[in-house]
């Protein structure tokens, strides 16, 4: 459980750094160190809040709301241990909702302003929900469908990729590349949006802090991170067999992170930015590759396949 | 004790009728009066619930009338509860809403309301149907004259007038399924008539009429925008709840075979799709919220669904949590839905207009109003720590333990259902996140909006407490369990399931009360830490930004709108720009509803067609009236010597 707390508070950051690095030797230079977002987040706790004639009290408390709200939902996903350090049986509407809250306080935030180019980018991050949650409820229904209902840690823990089941293998991969592409879009990465494009030129999470600064902007620097790693242990729950031993899931765990992340990276180095206007089409892709799996569940489970 | 209230609402109604006193005298007397009636009736329908004691009495009625049955069972009580509690909150917004924004008529304004929360009652008691449709009547009726408060608009009259006929359409379709059940049965007493065939059918649209089931929904978003919004409030809270009520008595009487269930929810499923797509276009408040009422509905009729498949296939656990979730939705959306009603009362108050798009900055300039908004769109976007999150959480539950079942088609349904709430659930946050930022954050778009003020607590009182209730039934989940814990019961539901639930929603509470001590604890140290300056929003450059240009509602909802643009049906009137100095231009656009302006409306051309044939007999003739008479004589006369013969 400590080792669980400790990864959640330092791991997102270091997730952050080491696809910047990525980036960075990939296209031949040197880079910051992965301790980088360390160093910005310390800075920006430092700093002036400059807030906006027009933003009301939301403005002001929306930030730390959506960094309370990720943190416990971070709680119920199994971070490096063998099981989340909160759970109980159907934790996974609870987790979905309270991501959603932490969006939804940070579009007020966003809207509080009243920028146009804040309003943009609020729009298109909340429009993504609409299809994001429905492919994640599936996701869990197919786990669920698969092994029985648990808890969302359980869930993932108890499956994992077997080369003599070719159901586990497919269940993984597609699960696996569906969360990859949420972490992708939630994460507001490329190439959903270019978060090193900076302040208006980036189309959706970074202009939609646009107005926010000082701690507040920590917040959410540390908020967004702390999303793209919950994705990412929930990916590499795959990977980790039933019975192994605590140091060693730890070990696989981190391993999985470091992987994904540079993943990520390399992802950000080999693509353009998708146009904005074709990027709800491509959001519904892990809709489809949900129900992909759950249909093939359930044709498999009647004896169909 | 219901007694005993119904007895005080009467004479606080005979009493109005009498009192010769000034408006406001009235008005309050009758606040105070209803109020304790509602709060007798409230502990009484209590009694009934936690006691399990089912009251029944027979009335011996002159005529043919005969016996007629009068029972307060647990789900009566139950709704009775939701209904007493809510009139209170009703009528004490109600008080204050008249006084900020008098009219003409308020005594008899005030007689139809009584009425018709008496009423109310009385069709959750009855079990005689030609007493119980004397008591619909007396409801539909007493609010469609409620409605008329500002009967000077015209587009009030028209609506009322919508409403009133789509009502009478129900009620009939009622009174058939009524003669049906009868001419089956040979009593009047449906208590405890089995219900089978067509009968249940025409009971189930004439509740659907009421209750706001797709497709006979279109009276909503009609009548809840001219109705003052106290009426609203409670029509779209609670009255509209005396349909689902008549719809779970048919549920629960009838025995359902699969399919029919799989169309019920089918139907549940597009009422609830529906509705949130209109809540979403949608530009008047008022409007936005009624969609929201339809969407809601749509999710009680889920979980009703569920309830109903679960028994059909066998599978206690689906049943348990579907019914448990719809009856906690029903009593949620009563708390939340009349709050916001009653806040969009304080928006028209201040501003003097609904319309999204001439508003904005509310939230510097009626700051408790819109806090207490921004608490009514989280329980309603179903986010943690308002109540609306823990009865989808108990929907979605029972959607999970019925994937994995043995049939097709069971098993599909259940996964269609979990994808299209999960959809429209999605859909609903990004409804309400649009119509609070438009309304409240940034900067006012329209001088009305620019000059708001706070209205006075009287105002602010209402939906203060039902904030309160939303959050503590959102935050202590198991208090609402407690009260469904009777009415399960009686229904034959898995008790070992639902405590077992209370276990999880004892887990929700810890969490909850986690978060909010996490949230605390941040906020408290960033209030300590950070230095805050002000400075005008950054508007990359440009210097002189107005309020114009701040982002609109349909940009909001732009990028789904691309999506749903084949149920979105979009009207628009362009003018093109002309010269190269252009002074004006108009732009006009509306989401048309295409069941009312497409189905109902050529079937009112059609129907109206029909009947301009009999318009060319009655021409107003002295003469051809007596040609009619002749040949009417004429025919009589061959018909009595000739045929009949």
């Amino acid at each position: 459980m400590i080792v669980s707390m400790i990864l959640i508070l330092v791991l997102p950051l270091l997730f952050m750094g080491i696809i910047t690095k990525t980036k960075a030797v990939w296209a031949g230079r040197k880079g910051a160190t992965i301790l980088q977002p360390f160093y910005t987040c310390a800075k920006l706790l430092g700093k002036t809040e400059v807030h906006s004639h027009s933003s009301s009290h939301i403005f002001r408390w929306a930030p730390s709301l959506a960094l309370a709200a990720t943190f416990v939902a971070a709680l119920l996903v199994p971070f490096g241990a063998k099981s989340a350090v909160l759970g109980f049986r159907g934790d996974f509407f609870l987790f979905m909702s309270l991501l959603a809250l932490a969006k939804a306080v940070m579009v007020l935030a966003a809207m509080d302003v009243g920028s146009s180019f804040e309003g943009m980018g609020a729009s298109r991050e909340i429009s993504f929900t609409a299809f994001l949650e429905p492919a994640f409820l599936l996701i869990i229904g197919s786990l669920a469908y698969a092994g029985g209902f648990d808890t969302m840690g359980q869930l993932f823990y108890r499956h994992t990729v077997n080369i003599h089941n070719e159901w586990s293998v497919i269940i993984a991969v597609l699960t696996a590349l569906a969360l990859f592409i949420m972490l992708l879009v939630e994460g507001s990465r490329v190439p959903f949006d270019d978060p090193a494009t900076h302040l208006e030129l980036t189309m959706i999470h970074e202009v939609m802090v646009l107005d926010t600064s000082g701690v507040n902007l920590a917040f959410v620097h540390y908020t967004a991170a702390l999303k793209v790693q919950i994705y990412a242990s929930l990916i590499s729950y795959f990977l980790i067999p039933e019975g192994m031993g605590g140091t060693m899931i730890t070990a696989v765990f981190l391993l999985c992170s470091l992987a994904l992340a540079v993943l990520a990276g390399l992802v950000e180095s080999l693509m353009p930015r998708y146009r904005i206007s074709r990027n709800l089409e491509l959001v519904i892709i892990p809709l489809s590759i949900a129900l992909l799996v759950l249909a093939a569940l359930i044709v498999h489970n009647l004896g169909g396949i | 004790m219901i007694t005993y209230g119904i007895v005080i609402m009467t004479v606080a109604l005979l009493i109005l009728l009498t009192d010769r006193a000034k408006t406001e005298c009235i008005s309050l007397r009758f606040m105070l009066l209803s109020s304790l009636s509602a709060i007798t009736m409230l502990f009484g329908y209590a009694k009934v619930l936690f006691s399990g004691q089912v009251q029944a009495y027979v009335l011996n009625l002159p005529g043919f009338i005969g016996l007629a049955d009068v029972v307060i069972d647990p789900l009566a009580a139950f709704v009775g509860m939701i209904f007493a509690f809510g009139s209170i909150w009703g009528i004490v917004y109600g008080h204050f809403y008249l006084k900020a924004h008098p009219g003409k008529g308020i005594k008899s304004h005030l007689f139809y309301i009584g009425l018709m929360l008496l009423s109310m009652h009385f069709v959750l008691m009855l079990r005689h149907s030609l007493l119980f449709m004397i008591a619909w009547e007396m409801m539909s009726l007493a609010s469609f004259f409620a409605i008329l408060q500002d009967r000077g608009n015209k587009e009030t009259i028209a609506n009322a007038l919508y409403y009133f006929v789509m009502m009478h359409v129900g009620a009939a379709v009622l009174l058939l399924g009524f003669g049906l059940l009868y001419s089956q049965s040979g009593s009047l007493n449906f208590g405890a008539a089995p219900l089978y065939g067509l009968a249940k059918w025409l009971l189930l649209v004439g509740f659907a009429f009421k209750a706001g089931f797709f497709p006979f929904y279109s009276w909503l978003p009609k009548a809840h925008p001219v109705a003052p919004a106290h009426l609203s409030g409670m029509m779209s809270g609670l009255m509209i709840k005396t349909g689902i009520f008549g719809i779970i008595m048919v549920l629960n009487r009838a025995s359902w075979q699969p399919y029919e269930v799989y169309i019920l929810l089918f139907i549940a499923l597009i009422t609830a799709f529906n509705g949130v797509i209109h809540t979403l276009a949608e530009t008047n408040i008022k409007r936005a919220l009624a969609y929201s009422s339809i969407e809601n509905i749509g999710i009680i009729g889920i979980g009703l669904s569920l309830w109903l498949l679960g028994r059909a296939t066998g599978n206690p656990v689906m049943a348990t949590l579907g019914f448990a979730g719809a009856m906690l939705h029903l009593l949620n959306h009563s708390l939340f839905k009349p709050m916001l009603f009653y806040l969009s009362g304080n928006i028209l108050v201040s501003t003097h207009t609904l319309e999204q798009d001439s508003l904005g900055g509310l939230s510097k300039r009626m700051p408790i109003t819109a806090l207490l908004f921004l608490l009514g769109t989280a329980a309603i976007s179903a986010l943690p720590v308002m109540n609306g999150f823990i009865s989808e959480f108990t929907i979605f539950l029972g959607i999970m333990n019925g994937f994995r079942e043995s049939n097709l088609s069971s098993t599909l349904s259940v996964v269609v259902a979990a994808a299209v709430l999960a959809f429209v659930s999605a859909l609903a946050l990004i409804a309400f996140s649009k119509l609070y930022s438009i309304v409240f954050s940034g900067e006012p778009r329209s001088p009305q909006a620019t000059t708001a003020k706070e209205v006075p607590m009287g105002m602010l009182l209402s939906p203060g407490l039902l904030a309160i209730a939303c959050l503590v039934l959102g935050v202590f989940a198991n208090l609402g369990l407690r009260m469904l814990m009777p009415l399960s019961a009686a229904f034959h539901l898995d008790i070992a399931v639902l405590s077992s639930f209370g276990t999880s929603l004892n887990i929700i509470s810890a969490v909850l009360l986690l978060l909010i001590f996490c949230f605390a604890v941040i906020y408290v140290f960033k209030h300590r830490v950070a230095i805050i300056s002000k400075a005008p929003t950054w508007g990359c450059g440009y210097g002189k930004p107005s309020p114009r240009m701040q982002y609109t509602g349909s940009a909001y909802i732009n990028p789904l709108g691309y999506f749903l643009k084949p149920f979105m049906h979009k009207t628009s009137d362009k003018q093109v720009v002309e010269g190269y100095f252009p002074t004006r231009m108009e732009y006009h656009e509306e989401v048309r509803d295409y069941l009312d302006k497409g189905i109902i409306t050529n079937l009112c051309k059609a129907i109206r067609s029909l009947f301009k044939y009999f318009d060319g007999i009655h021409n107003g003739k002295t003469n051809s009236y007596i040609t009619y008479l002749l040949l009417a004589l004429l025919s009589m006369l061959i018909w009595v010597l000739g045929v009949s013969r």
